[in-house]
């Protein structure tokens, strides 16, 4: 299955991505995930091993080139939720002044409400990670609690912040609030383009 | 009333937490020309939507104005109002009521 947008398509994560989505598990910008595998093999491993009741894509620009990756979990057809997880920009440098985290996260809530149907998305975030909380609730999301001491990373527990939204939310607070900045960033996008003279 | 200076102030606000969280070397300036999206911002796309997200809540807290910095409106404009805090600013001016 993928999922194709202006700016991004999410294609099926593959066992090909393990040594690439390896080394962006292992880097700054995912200090504050779970820790994952240590090596190539273990990561295609976990990547062969993922079960039925998730989805797992690969983020990447419409030249092809991958970016990031993106999950959905847990997904539970008798509840009608599921969980977006292990978000990540792998590579940042080649998204700057491209509205790619929102499209990608809106192409994940398009699966969930529009073609699986599901009720409700919910996840939990490191508390510290105060840019990713702030981010997931300025798409949509309300904070539901806090689980103390959730997580163990890098050494000591951590706090986890949990994060839901329902499908009547998602239609009337995220869905126009990321079709602004996605559609924003494309009025960016042409200016750019016309200063360089290019349309 | 809104002002262009109160605006300034909020913008500047948001940018100086989005600082407290940033390196030290790797600050971001304070400027009416400073790019918020786009090629040329330093901003990723998480402090980006941070940005807006504290902005609106200010001017909820400190002004009692309920608007949305992220919906058609700001869709139907010819040039983003995200490009710097220049033109969040004018943007913000224009669809404030009172202002």
């Amino acid at each position: 299955m993928e999922l194709h947008g202006a700016y991004v398509t999410l294609r099926p994560l593959g066992v090909e991505d393990a040594e690439l989505t390896l080394a962006w598990r292992q880097g700054d910008r995912a200090t504050l995930l779970n820790r994952g595998a240590t090596s190539v093999a273990e990561q295609a491993a976990w990547i062969v091993s993922r079960p039925a009741t998730e989805l797992n894509f690969v983020i990447q620009l419409q030249s092809g080139q991958p970016v990031g990756m993106l999950s959905l979990v847990n997904i539970d057809e008798i509840h009608r939720r599921a969980e977006p997880a292990r978000f990540l920009i792998g590579d940042p440098d080649s998204v700057k002044g491209l509205p790619v985290a929102v499209e990608a996260m809106k192409l994940l809530y398009e699966l969930v409400f529009d073609q699986l149907e599901l009720h409700r998305v919910y996840g939990t975030v490191v508390a510290e990670n105060r840019l990713m909380v702030k981010w997931q609730k300025s798409l949509g999301m309300k904070e539901e609690g806090r689980l103390r001491q959730h997580y163990f990373i890098a050494g000591r527990f951590h706090d986890a912040v949990c994060l839901g939204m329902m499908e009547d939310e998602y239609r009337t607070i995220a869905l126009p609030r990321m079709n602004a900045f996605i559609g924003a960033a494309a009025a960016g996008t042409r200016i750019v383009r016309r200063s360089q003279g290019t349309s | 009333m809104i002002t262009r200076d109160v605006v300034d102030t909020i913008i500047f606000r948001a940018l100086e937490a989005l600082n407290a969280e940033r390196d030290p070397d790797d600050q971001i300036e304070m400027s009416p020309a400073t790019p918020l999206f786009g090629v040329d911002a330093a901003l990723d796309s998480l402090e980006f939507v941070s940005i807006i997200t504290d902005v609106e809540a200010s001017l909820n807290l400190d002004l009692g104005l309920d608007i949305s910095l992220a919906d058609d409106r700001a869709l139907a404009r010819p040039q983003s109002p995200y490009a710097t805090v220049e033109t969040l600013r004018q943007y913000i001016l224009e669809i404030a009521p009172g202002s």
